[in-house]
């Protein structure tokens, strides 16, 4: 499989070094469009400090080796805001100024207004939220919260998706639900995704990435 | 994130050199003439004589004597009294509602509570008129000497009142820090009484957010002008307004002397600062030992329950003397007619205020036009430099504690700087740039004080908001400005609003700053009151009191009514 497509996203022997000490080990990483990788590890192996480094958010303290290559264009260069890189965290961030739609049009591009709110309704009813759109953000449970966060990084056509373990805060039934809404929208939007967990039932493929090995490996211990 | 870092010490160093540097300058400016030295005046003598002047000046023991003892008895008896609040009523049913109406006591300005309250307590006052004559068996007022008394009572008392809730607020916002009712949990299950635990365990991790407020208002108590001149001693009166009557007279040979006076005020508060930091220090070493001693056996007394009554009794007579103080103004205002020992007016009238009405009008709107500018010159340029902080902030991780200490020492510096001890170098160096009584030079004058208070009031709030919020708006927006704009300031939009209000009150409350800059071409509220105060008609004088509580009421009220109105449908915010 993995050979036929094209590798939309690549991380080439990539490091982070926080005062001349490797985070984790070098890894290299090739993702294809609409491919979900997991990335597992102990608390504190840097699994988010990864996820901060492709993203364009982490600190000046964090020394970056290696390349980040999505589309065929080099990242690590570009200010975060024009990575097109969506990230989602186990903390919704939705705004809580603005309405259900004003959170979803403020990630729309530009454009013709009853287009743009037609998206926004096309967006809702795909997550079983139709006429949720004059919704306070704070009157909504946490998996309507989670999904509405979800959509809005979506509209904002991104490249690659980071998911920082976006399951955590919901509880199993609602995991269970979010994560088939999260594994749909991967799927139809046809990007790569890059997902950051400790719970096992993330992985799709029985298979996850090692990061403290800089490996894959099988749920049942095996390497891949 | 470097872009950031560049703009924000650009910004800072900007700021500092507007207005830090600027008191620096002035404090140069009143040091040479303090030592003869002051070529407009033909002065140009190197020599200490203005200072032996000053020492010899048959006014000058008395008036140092009076200054020190209302300040230290105010600072150390409102600080006291405070932190006995704080460990009476902490968790008690009063407490939240401490914390809910604290700053509307705060809101009231010094100059218009302390006018009020010489209406209450001075011989012909509403008590004294409430007890009169079936109680006292007055039928004239007594020829006590109770407002403007030789030993500064009145202004003790009036200072102390204003200061207790100052620093009740900096005790909740010191406690917003740790975890206070799990400390007095652990420490009650380890057999420490309440009080032992608040001191050893609470008291101690408050002090050091407590010690800033501390000093800048023992700074403040020395060098207060106003409130000293309406409520303090005359003859001689306190220190700073003794300065401030050489630096104002006819003669200008009395300019030296004036300068002088200044530069020693500020060696008083120097040493006086320096004295309280040893005394921490020396209170550490001592207290150190105890701190650790393990824990009294707790005696089971009624005292507790006693003193937590007291306590909510103190806490009742801080609320009515206020409300009092409002309302004695508020019927002088409307009265016309008012015999002593009657209780109330014998006949209204709406007559002084359209009086004040017509004098109104310049200094009111002087005071909003200055007031606005430097409010929302002080919130642009600290929601700038906090804005860069906190983006450069929130990628540190370490290091950065000391650099921020000092930073916050600057912040706080024309607050522990008595005014008076630097506005006339101020003045001198406006006047040689042609730029006294210039709204400009105003605004910026006001700033010098705006400012801190400002910061004060949004560094906490920004440094805390979750900076996530702004990188996942720029990830969306694909725009740093947007992101500001559209999510950062509509999140952050009730706290500035709020800091808007604070700032404008600061502005509002300026008295000496306007004096001294506005070269007598702007008069404001607060300068009209003080010199009403003094001579004019009492029903004037509690119109023009009222209008200086009122006018930043009003902006408190709007600023916390626009935001309220604005998010009325966002239950996040």
């Amino acid at each position: 499989m993995r050979q036929t497509n094209p590798i939309v996203f690549e991380l080439q022997k990539f490091q982070l070094r926080l005062d001349g000490v490797a985070v984790f080990p070098e890894i290299s990483i090739q993702l294809t469009a609409g491919e979900l990788l997991v990335v597992m590890g102990p608390s504190g192996c840097g699994k988010s400090s990864l996820l901060a480094a492709i993203a364009g958010s982490s600190g000046s303290e964090f020394e970056l080796y290696g390349k980040v290559i999505l589309q065929g264009r080099q990242l690590c260069d570009l200010p975060m805001e024009r990575r097109q890189i969506a990230i989602v965290y186990q903390d919704d961030l939705l705004f809580p100024h603005l309405d259900v739609a004003g959170n979803l049009l403020f990630a729309l591009a530009r454009g013709n207004a009853q287009e743009r709110m037609h998206s926004v309704k096309r967006a809702l009813a795909s997550a079983g939220l139709a006429g949720f759109e004059k919704r306070d953000v704070a009157t909504l449970s946490g998996g309507q919260r989670a999904r509405v966060s979800l959509l809005r990084s979506l509209l904002a056509k991104p490249k690659l998706l980071l998911l920082d373990e976006p399951f955590s805060r919901l509880d199993a039934a609602l995991r269970q639900d979010f994560r088939q809404f999260v594994y749909s929208q991967i799927e139809s939007m046809n990007i790569p995704a890059l997902m950051v967990s400790h719970d096992r039932q993330d992985c799709p493929n029985s298979q996850f990435y090692a990061l403290q090995d800089a490996q894959m490996q099988m749920l049942n211990g095996g390497y891949v | 994130m470097r872009a950031a870092n560049y703009k924000l010490i650009l910004v800072s160093l900007g700021a500092a050199v507007l207005f830090i540097l600027p008191v620096l300058a002035g404090l140069l400016g009143t040091w040479l003439p303090a030592l003869g030295y002051l070529p407009s005046i033909g002065a140009r003598q190197i020599s200490i004589a203005p200072v032996l002047a000053v020492l010899s000046h048959p006014s000058s023991y008395s008036s140092i004597q009076a200054t020190l003892s209302s300040a230290l008895l105010a600072t150390a008896g409102a600080f006291f009294i405070s932190q006995w609040l704080c460990m009476q009523l902490y968790g008690s049913d009063s407490w939240s509602w401490i914390k809910r109406s604290i700053a509307l006591l705060l809101a009231v300005p010094h100059l218009a509570f302390g006018i009020g309250f010489a209406f209450l307590i001075s011989p012909s006052g509403w008590i004294m008129r409430l007890l009169s004559p079936d109680l006292s068996g007055f039928n004239v007022p007594p020829d006590w000497l109770i407002i403007n008394d030789s030993y500064a009572l009145s202004l003790t008392l009036v200072l102390i009142l204003k200061e207790v809730p100052f620093f009740l607020l900096m005790s909740v916002a010191a406690m917003g820090s740790f975890d206070v009712a799990k400390t007095l949990q652990v420490a009650a299950s380890l057999g420490y009484s309440r009080s032992q635990a608040w001191l050893k365990l609470v008291f101690v991790q408050m002090y050091p957010q407590l010690r800033l407020p501390l000093y800048a208002v023992l700074s403040y108590s020395l060098s207060v002008v106003d409130l000293s001149i309406i409520l303090g001693p005359t003859a001689p009166p306190t220190f700073a307004v003794l300065i401030n009557q050489w630096y104002g007279d006819a003669d200008t040979d009395f300019r030296l002397l004036g300068a002088a006076g200044a530069s020693l005020l500020l060696l008083m508060v120097t040493v006086l600062l320096g004295l309280l930091f040893a005394l921490e220090k020396l209170c550490c070493k001592l207290f150190s030992k105890w701190l650790l001693a393990g824990p009294k056996k707790p005696v089971l007394s009624p005292v507790a329950s006693v003193s937590r009554g007291i306590a909510k009794v103190t806490l009742v007579g801080l609320w009515v003397s206020t409300i009092l103080a409002l309302a004695v103004l508020l019927v002088w205002s409307f009265a016309r007619q008012w015999r002593f020992p009657s209780a109330l007016p014998s006949k209204w009238s709406l007559k002084y205020w359209q009086l004040s009405w017509q004098q109104l009008g310049e200094p009111l709107l002087n005071t909003a036009l200055v007031g606005f500018c430097s409010a929302a010159i002080a919130v642009s340029i600290v929601v700038a430099i906090l804005h860069w902080q906190s983006q450069r902030n929130s990628f540190v991780t370490h290091g950065t504690s000391s650099s921020s200490q000092l930073l916050l020492w600057l912040i706080y510096l024309p607050m522990l700087v008595p005014q008076v001890s630097f506005l006339f170098g101020i003045q001198v160096l406006l006047v040689g740039l042609a730029l006294e009584g210039k709204l400009v030079s105003l605004v910026w004058a006001h700033l010098i004080f705006v400012l801190p208070y400002c910061y004060l009031t949004l560094a906490k709030v920004f440094l805390q908001f979750d900076n996530r919020f702004m990188q996942q708006a720029m990830i969306l927006s694909q725009s740093r400005w947007k992101s500001f704009w559209m999510i950062k300031m509509p999140m952050l939009f009730t706290p500035i609003a709020f800091s808007f209000a604070i700032s404008f009150s600061v502005s509002v409350s300026q008295y000496l700053a306007t004096l001294y800059v506005a070269g007598g071409r702007f008069d404001t509220i607060t300068t009209q009151t003080v010199a009403l105060a003094s001579g004019a008609d009492d029903r004037i004088s509690a119109s023009f009191a009222l209008w200086q509580f009122c006018l930043p009421l009003l902006v408190f009220v709007t600023a916390i009514a626009i935001p309220q109105f604005c998010f009325r449908r966002r239950k996040g915010l």
